[in-house]
């Protein structure tokens, strides 16, 4: 009898746990999304709506702030073709030099290897400007500034070792007796890279293309700094809807939601890839 | 065992002899790299040795020796701006650290929860820095934003929250933890996920309770991982840099100027590029120190994976 109570109590306390944990993770998650649905809704105010001081919920739509933006009379279709110029040429410099170099850390033993490693890492961890200003004087010389080569070239800073990294990993998670099978067979180094190790890591590289894409788009500073007026992207344009006259809060909110949609589906569905490639492999998701 | 040595020296696997056959994989990135930084990075260090300044026609970048490291070390808005960093760091870090944690404890003991809450909460953390940044200003504006208006409907802020010297720094910190403590719930949650399951069922058997579980296997478990969040939330918070231009733009005076921000003031505001790159050398020494000491932490704990 004793013992029966006490089991309905711990069973009592393990559903009042449950309970409170989640009612505390949907107020976190609470907290994180409706700052930016906030965003995502006044793109659909007009003016008087969005400096409303009442907080309602009830209101006019209108795609009024997204064909200022995006049509004819705003510039922001220009910025969103660069934005995805650069994103996808990005993507595709750091795979071609990217995926190679990871498959040689994987499986040769390469002299001061780990220095280079090292390097690469510091690429990614010094501050913005630490990298932005060196490129800026040099692109000055070469007269790079303010053309999308410039800003492409300045976002493989970030995602040359981003695709290292993730990579590397992945290529040593593949025994290397599939290599050693292959080369017993007659194939070449490069033939056992391209048509053995390519198409099984196949699905691991389109994610890290999407990865790095993401974090090209997002960017801001270099693209700001170097792309200039000719080579803006969409992030890039923003300061310039805030100006001396007023800010353009529809224009902004409309430009956010085109901005962050898209890399919100992907992030998503990439989850997994997501933990890896924000620690750089470390952790797998 | 004479077969798998050739086969061996074919792919040159972790094979001493031949350091050089990994490098013909190796050559775009090297020269890559030495384009987007080694040359653009030792230009940068003979500027940071000269007077150089695109709007000041005096200065004609000539030698200068160290007076432009001399000059950062006694810039007190310099190191001011180091100090708020430091600032951004002890404030930002330990809260981000335990509320990921506790958040991710509650995730990874309910799968379900976890399927539905975490494509909500990863939102901030993968959306552009700059429309994080355009959130915290529409969103504190004390006259039409979600926050301000609540903010002064319980009086607890009288007027603007970031034209407030005192309170501005704040609210950049209190982004940076909207933003990045999602951060670590993913990679905190997914770390517990993976964690072996044998010496919690070891534990379960020796009738050890859910603390002393927490404090005996989980916490060593996860060191490894800990150490890989803090290093990367570390370096990150010492860049911060698109949601201090958008919200406050470092103002008021320059009460939210980071060291990242300085940096960018000095250089593409001021254009004094000779005393802005010693800046920039000072800031990456620091930050490569920083690396080094966690990579090295890092690599004694788990020696295979770097």
């Amino acid at each position: 009898m004793v013992i029966s109570n006490q089991k309905i109590n711990n069973k009592k306390n393990l559903i009042l746990i449950n309970t409170l944990r989640t009612i505390f993770v949907i107020l976190v998650a609470l907290i994180s999304c409706i700052p930016f649905l906030w965003i995502v809704m006044s793109a659909f105010k007009d003016r008087m709506d969005i400096m409303s001081p009442t907080l309602s919920l009830f209101f006019k739509p209108t795609l009024s702030n997204f064909k200022e933006a995006f049509g004819p009379s705003g510039n922001f279709s220009i910025y969103l073709r660069n934005s995805l110029v650069i994103g996808i040429s990005n993507v595709i410099l750091c795979l071609i030099t990217g995926v190679p170099a990871a498959y040689s850390f994987s499986r040769y033993y390469i002299l001061g290897a780990k220095h280079l490693y090292f390097y690469i890492l510091t690429t990614r961890m010094c501050p913005g400007v630490a990298v932005a200003l060196p490129l800026y004087i040099w692109f000055k010389n070469l007269n790079l500034l303010g053309t999308i080569p410039g800003v492409i070239l300045a976002h493989t800073t970030f995602n040359l070792a981003l695709v290292i990294y993730l990579m590397k990993s992945l290529f040593d998670a593949i025994p290397k007796e599939i290599d050693r099978a292959a080369l017993v067979d007659g194939y070449s180094e490069w033939q056992v890279f391209t048509k053995v190790i390519l198409p099984i890591a196949r699905p691991a590289i389109a994610s890290t293309a999407f990865l790095s894409f993401i974090f090209s788009w997002n960017e801001f500073l270099f693209a700001m700094i170097l792309g200039g007026r000719e080579a803006r992207t969409l992030p890039s344009a923003f300061p310039g809807l805030v100006t001396a006259l007023g800010t353009y809060w529809g224009q902004l909110c409309a430009v956010s939601a085109v901005v962050t949609i898209p890399v919100i589906i992907m992030a998503i569905l990439l989850q997994r890839y997501l933990v890896q490639g924000l620690t750089l492999g470390a952790v797998k998701g | 065992m004479s077969d798998r040595y050739i086969n061996d020296a074919q792919i040159g696997i972790g094979l001493r002899k031949a350091p050089w056959k990994g490098f013909k994989w190796l050559w775009p990135i090297i020269i890559l790299l030495a384009i987007i930084s080694l040359i653009p990075w030792l230009i940068m260090g003979s500027y940071s040795f000269r007077n150089i300044n695109y709007i000041d026609p005096s200065a004609i970048g000539e030698y200068v020796g160290l007076d432009n490291y001399r000059k950062a070390l006694h810039d007190s808005e310099f190191i001011d701006s180091l100090w708020l960093t430091v600032r951004i760091i002890l404030v930002c870090l330990p809260i981000e650290f335990l509320v990921g944690f506790l958040v991710a404890l509650c995730l990874a003991s309910q799968m379900k929860l976890k399927k539905w809450t975490l494509p909500f909460i990863i939102i901030p953390m993968v959306i552009s820095p700059i429309v994080v940044g355009l959130i915290g200003n529409l969103n504190l504006n004390p006259d039409f934003g979600l926050i301000g208006i609540t903010l002064k409907n319980l009086g607890l802020v009288k007027g603007s929250i970031l034209g407030n010297y005192k309170i501005a720094p704040y609210a950049i910190m209190a982004l940076d933890i909207w933003q990045w403590t999602p951060f670590m719930i993913l990679i905190f949650t997914a770390g517990l996920l993976s964690l072996p399951k044998a010496p919690f069922e070891a534990a379960s058997v020796d009738g050890a309770s859910s603390w002393q579980t927490l404090w005996n296997i989980k916490l060593p478990l996860l060191s490894p991982i800990f150490i890989i969040a803090v290093l990367l939330r570390f370096t990150d918070l010492f860049k911060i840099f698109d949601t201090i231009l958008i919200m406050t733009g470092g103002g008021p005076g320059s009460t939210t100027e980071n060291s990242n921000f300085f940096a960018y003031k000095i250089n593409f505001k001021f254009w004094s590029l000779g005393y802005g790159s010693a800046v920039v050398m000072l800031l990456f020494i620091v930050s490569f120190l920083v690396c080094l000491i966690f990579v090295k932490m890092v690599t004694s704990k788990n020696e295979p994976s770097t």
